[in-house]
């Protein structure tokens, strides 16, 4: 039985909680550029674990409440 | 449109003008009837200039997008001062993670091209194939390789990429 994980973040939602903070904020606090700012936010790039505890760590949150994982089943 | 996409751009760019350079110069001299069949040298003396053309096209249209795109900032921004302008300039260059593991990705592709192009040509010696054919197939599959490497790049950041 094939199992897939998808990784979802709440990037997008954490950022408006953190005063609206900026793509280009979260970038330079993460060390990253924008666009992989933008990438992680539209699911389109998965972060290594090193840049999804910088992420948490500039929003001060544990890293559980910035990524979760979705086990799906392929074999339905 | 980021830094690297359009990075990416320049770079295809000065690749496609190379390539049909090199393919127009080869016909006029066809037509011209300067070709000799299996001159070496002949072959050996274009390939080199066209290797040192290529260097010098892509070093002067990096230097024209990089110029195009402090002016650019400059205008868009209405920033004045040139260090405000370096420093922002510094922040759409950063080069991270998500950069190398597509670059790393499109180099596969690009490589892949190259030895299937080198490949095919040892096959064509093989049958019996003219040197010279072989010559070309292997110097163009050099170009096409940079061409999907550069094409292959620009998919990837369209569509994302995953680690895995």
């Amino acid at each position: 039985m094939a199992k897939k994980f998808n990784i979802t973040n709440q990037v997008r939602t954490l950022r408006f909680f953190a005063n609206e903070m900026t793509q280009q904020d979260l970038a330079e606090k993460a060390g990253v550029s924008r666009q992989t700012i933008m990438a992680i936010e539209a699911g389109k790039y998965s972060p290594t674990l090193e840049l999804a505890f910088r992420i948490a760590d500039a929003f001060n949150v544990p890293l559980t409440k910035v990524f979760n994982y979705e086990v799906k089943d392929d074999s339905k | 449109m980021s830094y690297q996409t359009k990075k990416t751009i320049t770079s295809l760019v000065a690749s496609l003008i190379i390539l049909v350079s090199y393919c127009l110069n080869i016909y006029n001299h066809y037509k011209a009837g300067n070709i000799i069949e299996n001159d070496l040298q002949f072959w050996a003396k274009q390939m080199v200039t066209y290797i040192v053309v290529g260097v010098i096209v892509t070093i002067v249209l990096h230097i024209v997008f990089h110029i195009y795109l402090s002016i650019n900032l400059a205008i868009k921004e209405e920033i004045k001062d040139d260090k405000a302008i370096n420093r922002k300039l510094e922040l759409e260059m950063v080069e991270d993670e998500m950069d190398k593991l597509i670059e790393l990705k499109s180099m596969r592709v690009g490589y892949i091209v190259v030895s299937t192009g080198f490949v095919s040509s040892l096959v064509y010696l093989a049958l019996g194939g003219s040197v010279v054919i072989v010559l070309n197939i292997m110097y163009l599959s050099f170009f096409i390789g940079s061409l999907s490497e550069g094409l292959s790049n620009l998919f990837f950041y369209f569509r994302g990429v995953r680690n895995g």
